[in-house]
């Protein structure tokens, strides 16, 4: 017998002889949110109690207990919360309230990041992709949104802080994760608007390297 | 989903992976790949050169002309992307899980004996009745298309060479299955999504892709095809039975085929052993059949609907 099987078996015999009244085994009652037995304390009222795992030891071809649903696979949370520009932007990006448009914006901000790593986009252009993307993606519910992060990119570049390539990449990075976090928790975009977002923004930067 | 997700997404279903479109990237080479790289652009090209035929068809319904598989995204390839389909990789991904070897089949040893678990008690949507029916109808299909298999649905997975589990499977996934293995005592597993209302053709047909793949086939790119990626109305119209290129692919792993019609309504869902139906001559005048269930009908080239071809009631 293996140990988590030793674990349950010897957890069952702590439940049981605990209480004392169960006659048979007690039910297992399975749901979304996992297993449960139902157990009587010594006034006879019933209560469900948690457990972690069943491992199906019967033999033969009876049915095994239905699997719990396995978690739906979350799109990729930020976990540690963003500091600088970071949480700024998703502080700013919070009191919008859209976080599907949170997730689109996030997209643009991750592709001209990789446009400024592939060298697509530069100083000259940065300004501009960013701007139009963000005309095509988010609707006029970020104008307050932009208007500081503009505030916050002109800033920069006028301290020169947006000189080359790698800065670019990592002041983009920032907000990104800071769009990101703000939208955690949300349902996710499907793939294929993704994909949308991307196409554009690519589209964009193609477009200001010509 | 981010940018990271959209690489896995396409990395999973095979698309860094089609001979006819190389990359070279490994997966430790993903986070490398940007999304403005050529790469990532010919991943995107490939998804729709492989699920060309649904392209052509919402291409037409966007923008009234066929499609270019050419990497660029309209609102046709974002309604691509959207499409319910199983989640085993159209190309085979090396070190997959899923994909294992891609030339396997069922020994001859064990074809006839294969026996198929159902460990879940009902699809959300449907009895528990009817989600046993449904995948002794999928069986069925593939007893009756090949000679040489006899394959059983039981309940719980004690003993099973292939079984099905429910889980969340996320996104526009239906559901997956591994690859046969060319080994009798594999044991395959498959998953169906838990967050979907299911119906009887709905499931059987899917569950009939599936267990091809458990049989050993990859995906086709066929849009009349059972094993195209993507569900259809032409394979629910033939509840799940497989079609020419299917068998074809069928034949190549070395299976025999049985050139039998498929399983008549009434003995779709009744377990095997029985006897399969001669070919099914219709008895009533062309113009005395009438219409009912699914399958699709066509005007020309507009479509009148589902709806599965019955005999008149005899009264």
């Amino acid at each position: 017998m293996n140990r988590i099987a030793q674990h349950i078996l010897l957890g069952l015999a702590i439940l049981v002889g605990s209480i004392g009244v169960i006659a048979g085994p007690p039910p297992l009652t399975i749901t979304d949110a996992g297993y449960f037995l139902t157990v009587l304390d010594t006034d006879g009222v019933p209560s469900l109690v948690r457990i972690e795992t069943v491992v199906d030891l019967r033999d033969g071809d009876e049915t095994p207990p239905t699997s719990p649903d396995e978690p739906k696979p979350d799109p990729e949370q930020p976990a540690e919360p963003p500091a600088g520009i970071s949480a700024d932007a998703a502080e700013w990006s919070a009191s919008i309230g859209d976080p599907k448009g949170a997730q689109k914006y996030a997209l643009v901000f991750e592709t001209v990041r990789d446009g400024a790593i592939d060298g697509k986009v530069n100083t000259a252009t940065v300004y501009h992709v960013l701007h139009s993307a963000a005309d095509s993606v988010i609707d006029e519910n970020w104008q307050p949104f932009r208007r500081k992060l503009s505030d916050y990119l002109v800033a920069k570049m006028q301290e020169g802080g947006l000189s080359n390539a790698t800065v670019i990449a990592n002041t983009l990075e920032a907000v990104r994760y800071g769009l990101a976090y703000s939208a955690r928790g949300s349902e996710s975009i499907t793939p294929g608007e993704a994909l949308a977002v991307v196409s554009k923004t690519n589209s964009i930067i193609n477009e200001a390297s010509e | 989903m981010n940018g990271t997700e959209l690489k896995s997404f396409l990395w999973e279903k095979g698309h860094f992976h089609n001979t006819e479109m190389p990359v070279g990237i490994e997966e430790s080479d993903l986070d490398k790949i940007t999304l403005t790289s050529k790469e990532f652009a010919t991943a995107v090209r490939s998804y729709q050169d492989f699920l060309r035929p649904t392209l052509d068809e919402l291409t037409l319904q966007e923008h009234g002309r066929l499609a270019v598989a050419d990497g660029d995204i309209g609102p046709a390839t974002e309604r691509l992307f959207a499409m319910p389909r199983c989640g085993f990789p159209d190309f085979e991904v090396p070190g997959a899980a899923m994909s294992a070897k891609q030339e396997a089949n069922w020994p001859t040893a064990c074809r006839r004996n294969i026996k198929f678990g159902l460990a879940f008690d009902k699809a959300p949507g449907m009895t528990s009745d009817d989600t046993l029916k449904a995948f002794i109808g999928a069986i069925n299909n593939w007893n009756y298309a090949l000679s040489d298999l006899t394959a059983v649905v039981q309940r719980g997975r004690t003993g099973a060479h292939i079984w099905a589990g429910l889980g969340r499977l996320g996104g526009s996934t239906l559901a997956w299955s591994y690859l046969a293995q060319s080994n009798c005592r594999a044991v395959l597993e498959q998953r169906y999504d838990n967050d979907r209302t299911w119906s009887l053709n709905f499931l059987s047909t899917v569950a009939s892709h599936e267990i091809g793949h458990a049989l050993g086939l990859p995906h086709n790119r066929d849009g009349s095809a059972l094993m195209y990626p993507s569900i259809h109305s032409k394979s629910l119209g033939r509840r799940g039975y497989p079609n020419n290129t299917d068998l074809g692919q069928a034949r190549g792993l070395g299976y025999s085929l049985s050139g039998s019609a498929p399983p008549s309504l009434d003995n779709q869902y009744r377990p095997m052993p029985h006897t399969p139906d001669e070919p099914d001559e219709p008895d009533v005048p062309v113009n005395e059949l009438v219409f009912r269930g699914s399958f699709e009908a066509f005007d020309g080239d507009r479509s009148l609907g589902e709806f599965i071809l019955a005999r008149k009631p005899k009264v």
